[in-house]
């Protein structure tokens, strides 16, 4: 427990009422003044205190965020009892700090708690720590919380661009399937049109109908889900620019409900609304770490049985 | 979640104009300030949401800054001026300013902490000045404001500009208003609590000089004083003002007797010494301290009235006395040792409580005790004593009542007397002479309050002019005069009494009824007798009402604070101690013995009852909620919420204005199970 700005001003202030007290002659109604000012000091330590005795919080599961935008989560204090004023404050490893502020708590009360921008990674909180200067914002008491919650930050998701991959090349999308182009595909319904999606893909009928572009939805097979092939052999920004683009298409992926498959070294799973969840793909992403040269590559492309088609 | 849309001033705001309102008060108690001046001030501080909106404004802010420039400007020259005498006026103008400066200043993203102890400050300084109940009264109210101000200071941070969404909801916002404004409530009481223990309990010195005392002379006589009881008169210059205290300074019960038959003057002290300065002062045989006076005899030896003392040591009592009345007298604590007795006080008897102290009785037939605080005696009236002339006066003790003031400021009244005794037969008796000379001056002279605006400053200014005067200053001249005729007289300080109401058997004497009168020695009299030469006094002991009584009983209590010392505490302490068993032998003397504890037991095993019920009790809002949900005929289901009965409730044909009265009652329920409505705010 330490005083604040306030705290500080008003001591100096106690100090000098308690000078003045002694430099006049004793009156009872200056010691009552000075009782009175004395105990909201006295008292303000053990309310200050109660305010977080037995404080337990819930920090929700951001899920993972995306690097370089703020993200939010939401945070709740357990039990029923009323508190007033809290800020918590999540501090990362990295140094970054989360902060959220809870003007009272009893019941369903919930706030959120940002966090600033974060480059790509996995960052676990160094120390969680919920304060507050209430009642009369005279002493901050601050108490660290037995909870480690965990930030994975995926890269900043980039298009992966179909079409226009090659043997060594990191990613192997096959987003042209997504339209049928192989032939293998059965519609499956429409859904509004995405910013950039080409105009031969809109359904005009329905979407003059709705008043807006609506395209067609198609439902692929197992052989025939996009998969992204991520060679972790490289460096630097390549290795960066992979993750983005393997980013790129699980949002995507994730955003039209489709599934994935993800291949890396060590690694060859698909991901889907149902099935393991896109959010692990992204999980994997925000830890994946570059692999030296020597390293096997993640897949022989030229296996049938892999079911990777290039494009 | 909707955006609050604040209509009005926010409560903080609210909090901190009552807070400067109260200033603004305080400031008005100490006198430092004309309420002309006050005025605008007040009204400034009750503008304070209007004239925020101007904030942001450069000429807005410009005219207060250089409203403050201004004033200090004032002030240093006023200083310059008046050598400093109006600089704690000045300064405690140029705080409240400050203070009203602040208030309509305040910027969005300002803290107002400096407001706050500001504001304490001014508390603690015009505490010092002013101590009667008004200021207690003004405390009263500031004390919870500031408690509840801190408070909601502390919430504004938390306000919907910081990125908070929990306050966004209206429903929400006053949700949490109400639950920190009973918190904060609650949080006055107890330190109020607190402060109280402490002042009771808390060991200090009663009597502890200031710090650098023996380096300073910190008491000052300060620019004005309180009209009161005096244990010397000055008139070397009489140029500061007088406040007219309702400070209540004793409580008489008459105990047996007419009230209306109480005499009139109440004595403090005599003061038969003329000063240099034109005052008077009691002689060093008549101070309490002195050898003589410790004679346990009560005696007046130039009456030769002689008392014997009792067996017990706190009690005197004047042989072949035959009482009339009794009194129970309630002396509020403080500087004066004085016990107030008339004339015809022939028995006075120190309640038991008094333990530490001694009695002393003057040869003047005055009476001091030797400890201050607050002080408890029953007196015993009868007729006023009379002697039967003594043969002849020695001159020796005639001496001092007709020695003569040397002050230049006596000429006057020595002139009048002269001229006034022209006039008079030869050969008029002393009783002649002080009729004539009182009658004179009662109705010549005019009477002004101390420190009322013409009011005479001297004895000659008095005398010469048309301005008017007050007691001391008819008592003074009527003394020096009768003594320019050789007549022995001293001046008498103490309070009067107006009669009461027959069904008045408590009467208040308050610190304004403080009063001077002439004491005169008249052979033919048998003795020293009583003169008033002041035509018009105070009113003592008006009839206020039951609003009257209830200030008086408040400023009864404020007194008993102001002058607690260690003496009260030790009757504290005793009354505290002896209450449970004064409680029971009550009851018992009412019901009997076995009845009595019975009594008690009884109320105690209620006590404990009450207090269980209450805890096993539900609150009352599920209560409301039970009785609505019966009313509609639901149940609610095992681990189903009220939101989600009264979802189910409302399926089917059902009375409206019963669904309502249940979706209130949902509502409170929430409020006050969670203090929140959930994040809809609403129920539906």
């Amino acid at each position: 427990m330490r005083p604040t700005h306030f705290g500080v001003k008003s001591l100096l202030f106690l100090t000098a009422i308690i000078g003045a007290f002694y430099a006049a002659p004793y009156v009872n109604l200056f010691f009552l003044l000075l009782a009175f000012f004395g105990l909201h000091w006295v008292l303000c330590i053990w309310w200050t205190y109660a305010n977080l005795r037995g404080v337990e919080v819930h920090i929700e599961d951001p899920g993972p965020l995306q690097a370089g935008a703020a993200a939010r989560a939401g945070w709740s204090v357990l039990g029923e009892r009323r508190r007033f004023g809290l800020i918590l404050n999540v501090e990362f490893d990295s140094g970054a700090v989360g902060s959220g502020r809870l003007a009272f708590t009893g019941g369903d009360a919930r706030a959120v708690i940002q966090f600033p921008a974060l480059d790509r990674g996995v960052y676990r909180a160094r120390k969680v720590t919920v304060s507050s200067t209430y009642p009369f914002g005279l002493l901050t008491r601050t108490v660290s919380l037995a909870v480690s919650p965990e930030l994975h930050v995926y890269p900043e998701p980039t298009a992966a661009t179909p079409g226009r991959l090659a043997h060594d090349v990191a990613a192997a999308d096959a987003t042209s399937n997504l339209y049928g182009a192989q032939g293998r595909t059965m519609p499956a319904g429409l859904r509004p049109r995405i910013e950039g999606e080409a105009l031969r893909h809109v359904h005009w009928r329905a979407s003059a109908r709705r008043g807006s572009l609506v395209v067609n939805e198609w439902e692929s097979d197992r052989a025939e889900e996009q998969a992204f092939l991520l060679d972790r052999r490289c460096a630097g920004s390549v290795f960066e620019q992979r993750l983005s683009s393997a980013a790129g298409a699980v949002t995507e992926a994730k955003h039209r409900g489709s599934a994935v498959r993800l291949v890396s070294q060590g690694l060859d799973q698909t991901y889907t609304g149902s099935g393991v969840h896109w959010d692990e793909a992204l999980r994997f992403l925000a830890g994946a770490a570059p692999l030296p040269e020597g390293e096997a590559a993640p897949l022989h492309l030229d296996d049938p049985s892999s079911g990777v088609r290039v494009a | 979640m909707p955006e609050v849309k604040r209509k009005g001033p926010s409560a903080l705001l609210l909090c901190m104009m009552g807070i400067v309102a109260c200033n603004v008060r305080f400031v008005q108690l100490t006198g430092a300030a004309d309420p002309l001046w006050l005025a605008p001030l007040y009204v400034v501080t009750l503008a304070a949401p209007f004239l925020l909106r101007f904030r942001e404004s450069m000429v807005y802010r410009g005219v207060w800054n250089l409203a403050i420039v201004l004033f200090f400007l004032r002030l240093a020259l006023h200083a310059s001026t008046s050598e400093l005498a109006f600089v704690l006026d000045d300064g405690l103008m140029l705080a409240i300013l400050c203070q009203v400066h602040v208030l309509n200043n305040l910027r969005k993203e300002q803290r107002p902490d400096l407001l706050f102890l500001n504001s304490y400050l001014i508390a603690v300084i015009t505490g010092y000045i002013t101590v009667d109940l008004s200021f207690a009264l003004t405390f009263a109210v500031y004390a919870p404001l500031f408690i509840v101000g801190l408070h909601l200071q502390h919430l504004e941070q938390f306000d919907p500009g910081h990125g908070v969404s929990a306050l966004r909801s209206t429903v929400l916002r006053s949700t949490v208003l109400r639950a920190l404004r009973r918190e904060s409530l609650r949080r006055s009481a107890v330190l109020a609590g607190a402060t109280l223990l402490a002042f009771f309990f808390f060991p200090r010195d009663f009597n502890r000089p200031a710090l650098f005392s023996s380096y300073f002379d910190l008491d000052g006589d300060g620019s004005s004083y309180e009209v009161g009881f005096a244990q010397s008169l000055d008139f070397g210059g009489i140029n500061r003002e007088a406040a007219q205290s309702d400070r209540v300074v004793m409580r008489l019960e008459v105990l047996e007797g007419d009230p209306r038959s109480l005499p009139r003057f109440w004595r403090g002290a005599t003061l038969s010494e003329p000063r240099r300065s034109g005052g008077w002062e009691a002689r060093s045989e008549d101070l309490p301290a002195s050898s003589l006076v410790r004679d346990p005899a009560w005696v007046s030896r130039w009456q030769g009235l002689r008392l014997a003392r009792a067996t017990d040591p706190k009690a005197w009592v004047r042989p072949g006395g035959e009482g009339r009345s009794r009194v129970h007298v309630t002396r509020a604590g403080g500087v004066e040792q004085r016990l107030f007795l008339p004339r015809e006080a022939f028995a006075v008897e120190l309640d038991p409580i008094h333990t530490e102290g001694e009695l002393i009785v003057s040869s003047d037939g005055t009476a001091a005790y030797s400890n201050q605080g607050e002080l408890r005696y029953e007196v015993q009236l009868g007729l006023e004593p009379r002697e039967p002339a003594p043969r002849g006066l020695r001159p020796l003790e005639v001496e001092p009542f007709i020695q003569q003031p040397r002050s230049l400021f006596n000429q006057s009244a020595r002139t009048l007397a002269r001229e006034l005794s022209r006039r008079m037969p030869d050969g008029a008796s002393a009783l002649q002479v002080t009729r004539e000379f009182a009658a004179y001056l009662a109705t010549r002279y005019s009477y002004r309050a101390p420190g009322a605006e013409g009011a005479a400053r001297t004895l000659d200014e008095f005398l010469g002019t048309e301005a008017g005067g007050h007691c001391e200053l008819f008592a003074s001249t009527l003394a020096t005069m009768l003594r320019s005729r050789n007549i022995p007289a001293r001046v008498v300080s103490g309070y009067t009494l107006t009669p009461p109401p027959a069904d008045e058997r408590v009467l208040l004497i308050r610190s304004r009824h403080a009063h001077a009168w002439v004491e005169v020695f008249s052979g033919e009299e048998g003795g020293w007798f009583a003169v008033d030469p002041t035509p018009q006094l105070e009113g003592g002991g008006e009839d206020d009402g039951w609003m009257g009584g209830a200030l008086a009983m408040l400023e009864e209590r404020w007194a008993a604070v102001t002058r607690f010392d260690a003496g009260s505490r030790a009757r504290f302490w005793q009354a505290l101690r002896a209450f449970p068993r004064e409680l029971i032998g009550r009851a018992e003397s009412e019901l009997g013995p076995l009845a009595g504890t019975a009594a008690a037991i009884g109320l105690l095993v209620l006590l404990v009852l009450r207090v269980k019920r209450r805890r096993l009790s539900p609150p009352a809002t599920v209560e409301a909620l039970n009785r609505e949900f019966e009313r509609l005929g639901v149940q609610l289901q095992p681990q189903e919420t009220p939101r989600e009965g009264f979802r189910r409730a409302g399926v089917g044909d059902v009375d409206p204005d019963q669904l309502a009265a249940l979706r209130r009652a949902v509502e409170e329920h929430v409020r006050d199970r969670y203090a929140s409505a959930g994040a809809s705010g609403r129920v539906g």
